[in-house]
């Protein structure tokens, strides 16, 4: 299996706070991987600095063996925890968008995939429920035959029918060959599908082991382990 | 990428700008329409008054608006939640700073013509008329006393707009660029960043000016004003040289601070 994710003694500081604190990781492609810490443990700061949407204070990160830039916007599909759309766009607008700038974009699968929703292409973002967006922005980023995936809590806030979808929709729409990052602190509802888990904390990497490992080893699912080294 | 990205900030500008023009338009399609019932009439003033300071207010509206968008397209597209759409698309930051540039300086002279063009037609018949001849008349009559060249004037005026327009759009994204560097508030902070900017430069221009009081004999601007004077072609020319020059420094400086903002110091809520 090749590499997907290299950081090298990677430091992001802000003006009081240190988020990243020297890590190293390596990601390998072809899994599924869950970046799990509680809040403000560094999740969205190593998913912001993949996507090159902060740079590193110190040390390297490599995707795909290239620093962030456009060649690495290329393989890497995102999906921040937040909604990112222009609401004004159609549902038809945005699929368009995606396909003129991403060119793994399967506007097929897209459309299959808003379909089964009974979402219609023509309709306004701005009027769709906040659940139907989020489940659009997910039907985008799944829509990429990307090399690296990577969810900032796609799971967070909604509700368990829909986390069902979430998931579903994540497994039954990547590429096999690529790797699937999934930062979360809903660890039990994503256990199932995890090859690797991450635990991250004060920007430290804890631990990075498969979970069949972290169940041999310790005896206890990831669930109940996460909340034995987070227990406050 | 550039391409695509034109494409999509056109499209932007046109879903708000074209029925802005299309109303301005309209309004002064009616206004040219009351003054065919032409009378003495009380009512008649009134309606023709309201028509005109609709028009006047309706053209300030379509300029204010035009660069209010800009602006604000600047901001939302790239540093609220569509930053994350935006900076995660395979185009660099270079090319967002100039397309989005670009199209605001566009949709900015696209508003100047559709006015003239709107006071074209309120204007139509006599009115219109007595103005394009008086213009004529105008560039006719400097070219004849003191060899105003009308064709290169006009070229100097439009890259002079254009510069202006374009480092004003750079001098707004710059503001808005240092001031997503804040924790909190960070629309006050540009908004800070552009107060303190314009202090420090009404300082520059005044200690600017006490040195050149100073020193007007060392640097001979007596003999300049008074050759200037004698010569009012190449004083035009001169203006607009050193404005055009002044423009590129500042649009350079703003375009190379917005960028290092966004190269190195992006950090989207």
């Amino acid at each position: 299996m090749s590499e997907i994710l290299r950081c090298e003694n990677l430091t992001k500081k802000y003006t009081n706070t240190t988020a990243l604190n020297k890590i190293n990781l390596t990601l390998e492609s072809g899994k599924i991987v869950g970046l799990l810490g509680p809040n403000g443990s560094g999740k969205t700061t190593l998913i912001k600095l993949i996507n090159g949407l902060l740079t590193p204070t110190e040390g390297k990160i490599f995707v795909n063996g290239k620093t962030p830039g456009v060649e690495t916007k290329c393989e890497v599909a995102y999906l921040p925890d937040n909604s990112y759309l222009n609401s004004w766009m159609t549902v038809k607008q945005i699929i368009d968008f995606f396909k003129d700038f991403y060119e793994d974009f399967r506007e097929d699968v897209a459309y299959t995939m808003l379909n089964r929703l009974s979402i219609t292409p023509d309709v306004k973002l701005k009027t769709l429920s906040k659940g139907n967006k989020e489940k659009v922005c997910l039907i985008l980023v799944m829509s990429r035959n990307a090399k690296l995936y990577v969810l900032d809590e796609p799971i967070a806030g909604v509700d368990p029918a829909a986390r069902d979808y979430v998931i579903s929709t994540i497994i039954n729409n990547y590429n096999p060959e690529a790797t699937v990052l999934i930062s979360t602190h809903l660890i039990s509802d994503i256990e199932e599908v995890l090859d690797e888990a991450i635990f991250i904390q004060n920007g430290d990497i804890l631990l990075q082991k498969s979970i069949d490992d972290i169940r041999e080893e310790n005896g206890k699912s990831v669930d109940e382990l996460f909340r034995e080294v987070f227990r406050w | 990428m550039v391409k695509k990205l034109f494409k999509h900030e056109f499209y932007a500008y046109l879903r708000t700008m074209l029925p802005m023009h299309i109303i301005l338009l309209g309004i002064a399609l009616l206004g040219r329409f009351v003054q065919l019932f032409e009378n003495d009439s009380t009512a008649y003033s009134i309606v023709f008054v309201s028509s005109v300071i609709v028009f006047i207010v309706g053209a300030i509206v379509c300029t204010v608006l035009t660069l209010v968008f800009g602006i604000r397209r600047f901001h939302t597209n790239l540093f609220s939640c569509e930053g994350y759409l935006s900076f995660t698309l395979p185009v660099t930051p270079t090319q967002h700073i100039w397309v989005k540039n670009i199209v605001a300086v566009i949709a900015q002279l696209v508003s100047l013509v559709t006015i003239a063009l709107a006071t074209c037609v309120i204007t139509l018949g006599d009115v219109c008329n007595e103005i394009f001849k008086a213009f004529f008349y105008i560039t006719k009559s400097m070219y004849a006393e003191i060899g105003f060249n009308t064709t290169l004037f006009t070229l100097e005026f439009i890259v002079f707009v254009v510069l202006a327009i374009a480092t004003s759009y750079m001098l707004f994204y710059a503001c808005i660029a240092l001031g997503q560097r804040a924790k909190k508030n960070r629309i006050g902070a540009a908004i800070g960043v552009f107060f303190i900017y314009y202090f420090v430069m009404q300082i520059l221009s005044t200690i600017g000016i006490i040195i050149l009081a100073v020193f007007e004999q060392q640097l001979r601007l007596p003999e300049l004003f008074s050759y200037l004077e004698k010569h009012p072609v190449t004083a035009v020319h001169l203006v607009f040289g050193v404005s055009a020059v002044v423009y590129v420094i500042g649009f350079t400086i703003f375009y190379l601070v917005t960028r290092s903002s966004i190269k190195n110091k992006l950090n989207l809520e």
